[in-house]
């Protein structure tokens, strides 16, 4: 049955029960294991029926069961004898029947010689002097017409092998064919070892007693192992957790395991427990939220129970306004329904539900949501489940207000206050909201129309205008799943051409297939084709935007959705070619910064499966590597000006970096000792050593980084065409984000331009990065200045940093997008319609929406990171860097 | 695919040898014609000059080159004693066009030829030699490094040459006989 039908069955039935209803729409949260009933018969029993068969005068049955037994085991072509008794007309208990060769090859035989052409006898007996009876069976066998080449005689009796074997041999000599006498270990051992109880119980008519029996499904195979491994870690908490978070959060694992494996509810209610006191201890809003909302759904859809809903939401509202997320929100609303529907129903009176309260108050905080657009996913999510809430409002008061006594008004107006928008207003709006989706990563369009689509299935009159939203949403889907196909097919065919050794080939397709697939379905292909593009970047020594894309799949991968991290192995990639970059760009703050994430996304990917283990080990080992290499490579000035960065270095988990900075500092001696005991490295090695290290990197690189990241202003740059791109700024938070974003910009878009069709006649462009109350964000630019050879002056308003993180998106893009082409255009000297052929070009391959769709980058940093830590200062402060796990 | 990060740029696609190989010749037929011979004797006579030329000649100038930057110093000159307003782009034109049309008899020291006023014509020639391309500079102050970097890598424009007696190449003194 269906879920619709089964919600038709409710109505008609006139109650809804939750857990029905839940186990019908998702099997998959449910035990897959079987119980079965399984007789339990036993050598014994069988033995000593088959011995008191003759007394019992059971004779047919035991032919009938031997019969059934040899068709199983001998040759599945038998014909049983149709006379009264034993032998009949036919004079055998059983005969082969000829087979068709097209069938012998295809039936089983439990032989390797099918009797397909040959005829084969069978005579079954109970009879105690079993020899008597085998010779008189045999003899009637071997005075038939019919030529019998093998004979065999089953016996319920037991038969020594010395005595077997000789009468075998007389009678096969005296009678001329194969002579086979099977006994009563024959069928014991086929009954038994060839699990043919049931024959033996039905053919014999046996009554052995049932036992239950549970066959695990691969669902429930999973869960138990997992579920196993979590209690054991569970048990002992001092050993395994060092924060209550990461408790709190394997409580709540284990209590969704403990319920797909259908465990009896008190014990998946302790486990739940748990983690909600584990997680208020532990004092994470948005674990607390999770926690609350799953023990709350649980007991609502497993156990139709909703008063635990109604006192987790009272839990909840209190720190409404600590909520941010829209997946937050979402989960308060599918609380909100439930105490709705109960109300509605009558299970839960008005006062506890108190629904028009708590509408009231979960839409305000969604409108203030909604109206962040710097996060631009976020914002939509929450205005279209916004308007969708308001739409199902409307349409329920639209078409039961009517219906509803004067008397009963105030109810309902509580159960549906007034949203104040007519029902098509509302589907308007939503529509709109579908239309601003694309391109959003993490807009869970999806979802959105199977809610559309189940607010459908209530709808029981056609409303014009939601017919027009739905065949939108149609199209959507039709467009969005067109796009993921190619997008997939671009992605596989992006990575083998990167495989190739072929980087710029490849950036073609996995830009284009990061841009097809930027959709909360296809979340972890938009992720690798990021992957993707910043290791072609990086091949192609184009740093700023392999950074850049690097960024964009570590801030998507580590965000927690369902209580887990959404890809620990991509983030952890990701994490890693952030360090790596940073290292090549020669910059030591955003490297300490992204390492210490790398460290704690390789606890947990290590936690997971001891083989990470060693894999991880071995990037740590290199990345800190190539650092210690950076470190040397400073001269003694610079080096002495980061001598503080060491307790901080010691505290992320690094040996020799630590050892590196102080012989950098000019410690060499000391160091050279300290190190040689260490490692156990002889002291004449040392020097090698060093000079190892020191090949890891670029020195031009770090000569230039490390001068800037220490003083009051920096200067980033790249060399693209032969050009050289200098951005100037103050080392400051925001403007250094805009600066990388910029070269990242200038990189991703140029790298794949054809030089041949492009006449650069400057050797630098400067971009000057200033705040200042008279700016504006984005700035304006006086190109007439860079006409006659002064650099780019950017002139923000001040507080850049806070209009990177919270501003809007959409208008830092388009700017950055003029900006570059009225760069290539002014610096370039080929004439207009070249230039203007060449930028179409970039238009087909994709080039713009490659390089800016992943700016500004801003609030991505801000989230991983936070601004103190990308910062050097912070590191070489006595307090920096938590210790690592 | 030539890495857009890389330190060899390729040529630019404008580029063709014979038409490269043309735009020479006819620069300096054209050029060459018209200078008087008594101006080019001085020249040849000056030891000042003769260094000057010799550097170029280091960086890969040719000696048609150089006689185009003689002519266009003294179009500049003529130019600047009629009093032509050359920030008047058509008045510019028409006197350019006039002066090519006629005789030149009209000699001048041989300082005009030297030092800044030498370097000007130079980094103009060089522009020129763009324009006539069909490159269309957007920038009203040039990087003449650049500008020539773009001309030898990307251009050959100082690998090319068509065979012709040299005015002032090496030995000093063993000119080609003038007219």
């Amino acid at each position: 049955m269906s879920p619709a039908e089964l919600m038709k069955e409710f109505i008609a039935r006139g109650e809804f029960i939750p857990s029905e209803y839940m186990r019908c729409a998702r099997p998959e949260l449910f035990s897959d294991s079987v119980e079965t009933k399984r007789s339990s018969l036993t050598k014994e029993y069988l033995e000593y029926h088959l011995d008191t068969m003759t007394s019992r005068k059971h004779e047919q049955p035991f032919e009938a069961f031997c019969l059934r037994l040899a068709e199983l085991e001998i040759c599945p072509n038998l014909k049983p004898q149709t006379g009264s008794t034993g032998g009949g007309d036919s004079k055998t208990d059983a005969s082969t029947y000829p087979v068709a060769a097209a069938l012998i090859e295809r039936c089983y035989w439990g032989t390797p010689n099918p009797p397909a052409d040959e005829n084969w006898a069978f005579a079954f007996s109970c009879m105690k002097r079993w020899k008597t009876k085998a010779k008189s069976d045999l003899q009637k066998i071997a005075d038939i017409d019919r030529s019998y080449t093998t004979a065999y005689f089953i016996s319920s009796r037991f038969i020594r092998d010395k005595e077997r074997a000789a009468t075998e041999l007389v009678l096969g000599a005296k009678h001329g064919f194969e002579v086979h006498i099977l006994d009563r270990t024959w069928i014991l051992q086929k009954v038994f070892g060839n699990g043919r109880e049931e024959v033996a119980i039905e053919s014999l008519g046996l009554t052995p007693s049932l036992r239950a029996e549970r066959r695990i499904g691969p669902r429930d195979t999973g869960r138990q192992q997992e579920y196993d491994g979590l209690m054991t870690r569970l048990a002992s908490p001092f050993e395994f957790y060092a924060s209550d978070y990461i408790l709190a959060g394997d409580y709540q694992r284990a209590a969704l395991l403990a319920r797909g494996l259908e465990k009896p509810r008190h014990e998946i209610e302790g486990l739940f427990h748990r983690s909600v006191k584990l997680a208020r201890k532990h004092g994470d809003p948005s674990q607390l939220l999770r926690c609350l909302y799953d023990h709350a759904w649980t007991s609502h859809w497993w156990y139709d129970d909703t008063t635990v809903v109604a006192t987790a939401y009272a839990e909840i509202e209190v720190r409404l306004s600590e909520i941010g997320e829209a997946e937050q929100i979402e989960m308060l609303r599918n609380l909100l329904m439930l105490l709705l529907g109960a109300a509605r129903a009558g299970t839960l009176p008005l006062n506890i539900a108190k629904t028009d309260m708590r509408t009231a108050a979960w839409m305000a905080r969604a409108e203030v949501l909604s109206a962040e657009t710097y996060r631009p996913n976020n914002a939509l999510h929450c205005e279209c489940m916004l308007w969708m809430v308001r739409m199902a409002h409307s349409w329920t008061r639209q078409i039961t207000l009517e219906k509803v006594q004067a008397s009963d008004h105030a109810a309902f107006d509580s159960l549906f206050p007034n949203v104040h928008f007519g029902f098509a207003e509302c589907c308007k709006h939503t529509a709109d909201c579908f239309g601003r989706s694309g391109g959003l990563l993490t807009f869970p369009l999806r979802s959105m129309i199977n809610e559309l689509a189940a607010h459908a299935e209530m709808m029981d009159r056609v409303q014009p205008e939601f017919e027009e939203l739905y065949e939108q949403a149609t199209k959507l889907v039709r467009q969005r799943e067109g796009e993921a196909a190619e997008g997939d097919m671009l992605l596989e065919r992006g990575i083998q051409i990167l495989k190739l050794g072929l980087p710029s080939e490849a950036l073609v397709l996995l830009g284009k297939a990061r841009s097809h697939l930027g959709k909360r379905e296809t979340l972890q292909q938009a992720l690798r084709a990021g992957m993707g593009c910043s290791d072609a970047y990086a091949t192609l020594e184009c740093y700023w935007a392999s950074r850049m894309e690097a960024l964009l799949v570590a801030h998507v991968a580590v965000q927690i959705e369902d209580g887990e991290m959404n890809n620990p192995v991509l983030a952890f990639f990701a994490l890693r070619q952030l360090c790596s970059c940073e290292l090549s760009l020669g910059r030591i703050g955003p490297f300490l910064a992204w390492f210490e994430l790398f460290c704690i996304v390789g606890g947990v990917l290590a936690k997971e499966k001891d083989a990470h283990a060693e894999r991880i080990s071995r990037y740590f080992l290199d990345l800190e590597g190539a650092f210690a290499g950076l470190i040397l490579n400073l001269d003694e000035a610079s080096a002495r000006r980061l001598k503080t960065l060491g307790p901080a270095l010691v505290r992320l988990g690094m040996r020799i970096s630590p050892l590196c900075l102080r012989y950098a500092c000019g410690d060499k001696t000391a160091v050279s000792s300290a190190m040689a005991e260490d490692f156990g490295i002889p002291l004449d090695q040392i020097p090698d050593l060093i000079a190892n290290l020191r090949q890891g990197v670029s020195p031009t690189r770090c000569e230039s980084g490390i001068a800037c990241d220490v003083q009051t202003s920096v200067h980033l740059s790249t060399k693209m065409l032969g050009v050289e791109y200098v951005v100037e700024s103050e080392n400051e938070f925001g403007p250094v984000i805009f600066a990388e974003n910029l070269l990242a910009v200038i990189e991703a878009m140029l790298v794949l331009a054809r030089w041949e069709y492009l006449a650069f006649v400057v050797s630098t462009v400067r971009f000057r990065i200033l705040q200042s109350t008279d700016g504006r964000t984005p700035p304006n630019i006086d190109w007439e200045r860079f006409r006659l050879g002064d650099g780019i002056e950017l002139r923000f308003a001040p507080d850049l940093d806070e209009a990177l993180v919270r501003g809007d998106r959409q208008a830092v893009t388009e700017w950055l997008h003029e900006l570059m082409l009225t760069m290539v255009f002014v610096s370039t000297i080929d004439p207009h319609d070249d230039i203007k052929n060449e930028l179409n070009r970039w238009g087909e391959e994709g080039t713009f929406t490659r390089a800016l769709g992943v700016s500004p980058t801003g609030s991505t940093i801000f989230s991983l990171v936070g601004k103190s830590k990308y910062d050097i200062s912070y590191w070489c402060s006595p307090a920096a860097a938590s210790p690592v796990q | 695919m030539t890495s857009a990060t890389g330190a060899h740029p390729p040529l630019h696609r404008r580029y063709n040898e014979a038409e490269a190989l043309q735009q020479i010749r006819n620069r300096y037929d054209g050029c060459r014609r018209k200078i008087p011979a008594k101006q080019i004797a001085m020249l040849q006579k000056s030891q000042e000059f003769v260094a000057q030329t010799r550097r170029l000649y280091e960086l890969g100038y040719k000696d048609s080159m150089i006689v185009v930057i003689i002519y266009n110093i003294i179009m500049n000159r003529h130019l600047a004693e009629a009093g032509v307003n050359l920030l008047n782009q058509s008045e510019a034109v028409g006197a350019m066009r006039e002066f090519v049309a006629r005789r030149i008899r009209k000699t001048y020291p041989v300082g005009a030829f030297l030092g800044a006023g030498f370097e000007r014509a130079r980094i103009t020639f060089l522009s020129t030699v763009l324009i006539t391309w069909g490159f269309h500079p957007r920038l009203q102050v040039v990087e003449p490094a650049v500008i020539e970097a773009f001309l030898r890598h990307r251009m050959r424009f100082f690998e090319l040459d068509f065979p012709h007696d040299p005015l002032f190449d090496s030995p000093p003194g063993d000119w080609p006989a003038i007219e």
